[in-house]
């Protein structure tokens, strides 16, 4: 063979391998963002279709998922109207495009309404009065309320007005950095077997916070929730423990060697919440945990990056826990009376709107909502009398008195909602 | 899996070359289950999943007479939606380059729940609008009846009194200044790859 006949023979042998490569860590979930783009150039510029064979031949490469509802459900309407021309003049949306994004068809027209009324209502003193007894009997919402628990024993409550340095503790600082935030500072860098003590920091009904852990990690906690975690993560793993409801943004850490090795290899520090009968692995990530104990069930909702979710209750001699990989977009749900663990597609913003103050329904059941409600209002919930238990879906914001949130409720169902003191009763009407 | 098209598909792609917005619909849902985990598995971001996929097939819509040649639509659909992964990943590559003055912690969260994506489908719209009126009468006229009106082309031939020849002829065309239009003000919907063209 000629020079030019081997090093072609060999270009194309390096190339094949190449693909085969970066095929198997696509195939592993592995791929670097380095890799990603040169696996994607390849595909882009592939002559046959062997590349496309390959990736849609992958197992988990086809989903049996139901694409025709929710967020999917209207898209190709929308890509097909892009080039339609408008009769005359455009034809802007009256209402904030993100909230047309969001919400189901059937309850665009409800918020619609909503948020012109409120509109309105801001500028006349006296909006007008629907129901006088409601308005006199209004629950303002829920705020930035915590109490936070030292390692000794002391409890800082966090509402209230004053930011900056609220106590220190051994090697830790607090720090309110504004309102609704709070922050463990470590003063200097913690070595292992350091005296480690545990804070807590918890939510009463009506309450929300958000809480810098001592990695930079980010926590918020939803109303009649808490957290527990230590002053400083030494240690193989850095693990908390929640109760209700939490919001993740994990900061990617990795371990401190010791041995000059290793120095160049950093291995990643995992992050580990425990929930209840489930933990949750973590590396850099965002995802929120909903495991309330009157739900019934623990819900894990992830965003972005990976989670490793374990279900620990259970046959105590079964060695093998069940433990599932979820990827963006997905939820799992583990039952409490143990059992095994389901992940399905999410919605994930319905998942955590309540971290952007929003109260987010899509086709959620009654009860559920009441829940929400309770929690954030601090009420309790009278059934009267035969309810169809149907399902709801709707969009409003989680800073507005419990009777805004009532009275859409009332106009997007056949129910009818009336409040004493702090019991919300609900009718057919 | 020799053949990259049946011949039930063949007539789905000549439907939505045409503009029938019912047949670009089942080819959505059709291959959606197939590239939402490859995609997702790139991007590893439920919110850029769905920018990416709408960014896919407002590609493949605004360029939907070239499906009449394509003779793997899988294959095709698949280089759209890398072309859009890679244009994500290289956008991110830039945030990056500005945010690296900061340290890990103070990084904001690269998700925001900001809509960019639709927000831009209404200025593509508003633009797509403007490049039609500057369209010549007979073909803003053809054009008009065929997407505003939602009239097939054998209707616009009998109407006009054209040959189907010239009606189908004259939508290309006018999907092609629209193509240059919106080049012209920032989004590139043109060809970026040459496969697959059956002579």
């Amino acid at each position: 063979m000629t020079a030019p006949e081997i090093f072609g023979s060999y270009d194309r042998l390096m190339d094949e391998q190449r693909i085969n490569y970066l095929l198997q860590r696509f195939s592993d979930d592995q791929l670097s963002t380095e890799e990603a783009e040169e696996l994607l150039v390849l595909i882009r510029e592939d002559e046959n279709q062997f590349l496309s064979d390959r990736i849609s031949s992958m197992s988990d490469m086809y989903s049996a998922d139901d694409y025709h509802s929710g967020k999917w459900g209207d898209m190709p309407g929308k890509i097909t109207a892009i080039d339609k021309p408008s009769k005359n003049g455009s034809n802007k949306p009256v209402i904030s495009l993100r909230v047309f994004r969001w919400v189901a068809a059937a309850a665009i027209f409800i918020v619609i309404s909503y948020s012109l009324w409120t509109i309105f209502s801001r500028q006349n003193l006296e909006p007008s009065v629907r129901s006088a007894k409601v308005r006199v009997q209004d629950i303002p919402p829920g705020g930035n309320k915590a109490v936070l628990t030292l390692g000794d024993g002391r409890k800082i409550v966090l509402d209230g007005k004053g930011n900056g340095a609220l106590a220190s503790q051994g090697n830790i600082r607090i720090v309110k950095k504004r309102d609704g935030c709070v922050q463990i500072e470590a003063l200097k860098p913690q070595a292992s077997g350091t005296d480690n003590s545990m804070l807590m920091v918890q939510t009463p009904r009506g309450g929300k916070y958000e809480i810098i852990l001592p990695d930079g990690s980010r926590v918020w906690l939803n109303a009649e929730s808490g957290i527990r975690f230590p002053s400083a993560f030494t240690g193989r793993v850095r693990m908390v423990e929640i109760t209700g409801e939490a919001y993740f943004e994990v900061a990617k850490k990795y371990q401190i060697q010791n041995s000059p090795m290793k120095a160049s290899n950093p291995e990643r520090l995992p992050f580990i919440v425990k929930s209840g009968s489930q933990e949750t692995e973590v590396l850099g990530t965002h995802f929120n945990i909903n495991a309330y104990d009157d739900e019934g069930v623990i819900k894990t909702t992830l965003l972005e990056g990976s989670v490793r979710v374990t279900a620990t209750s259970g046959e105590r001699k079964n060695l093998w826990h069940q433990t599932k990989l979820l990827r963006p977009g997905q939820q799992s749900l583990i039952r409490f009376a143990g059992g095994s663990i389901l992940v399905k597609e999410a919605d994930t913003e319905e998942a955590v709107a309540w971290k952007n103050n929003l109260f987010r329904f899509s086709d959620t059941n009654l009860k559920t909502v009441m829940r929400q409600i309770c929690r954030w209002y601090d009420v309790n919930v009278d059934y009267e009398g035969d309810i169809q238990e149907g399902h709801l879906t709707g969009y409003v914001s989680r800073e507005v008195p419990v009777s805004r949130v009532l009275r859409m409720l009332e106009e997007i169902s056949d129910l009818k909602f009336t409040i004493e003191g702090r019991k919300v009763t609900v009718r057919s009407k | 899996m020799a053949i990259g098209v049946t011949c039930e598909e063949e007539k789905l792609l000549i439907r939505i070359a045409e503009g029938d917005e019912q047949a670009f619909s089942v080819l959505f849902y059709k291959y959606l289950p197939l590239l939402h985990p490859f995609v997702t598995r790139i991007v590893k971001s439920a919110y850029v999943t769905e920018e990416v996929i709408q960014n896919t097939f407002i590609r493949v819509w605004l360029n939907r007479e070239k499906l009449e040649g394509v003779s793997n639509v899988r294959s095709w659909l698949y280089k759209y939606a890398s072309n859009e992964c890679l244009n994500h990943l290289r956008s991110l590559q830039q945030k990056g380059k500005v945010l690296a003055g900061f340290s890990e912690t103070m990084t904001e969260p690269t998700h925001d729940f900001s809509t960019p994506d639709l927000v831009r489908i209404h200025e593509i719209n508003e633009l797509i609008n403007r490049a039609v009126n500057k369209l010549p009468a007979q073909r803003r006229r053809i054009y008009m009846l065929s997407r505003r009106d939602g009239k097939s082309i054998p209707e616009i031939a009998i109407e006009l009194g054209i040959s189907p020849n010239t009606v189908k002829n004259t939508l290309v065309i006018s999907l092609k200044s629209i193509r240059e239009y919106l080049s012209k003000h920032g989004y590139t919907f043109s060809f970026l790859f040459l496969l697959f063209i059956k002579e």
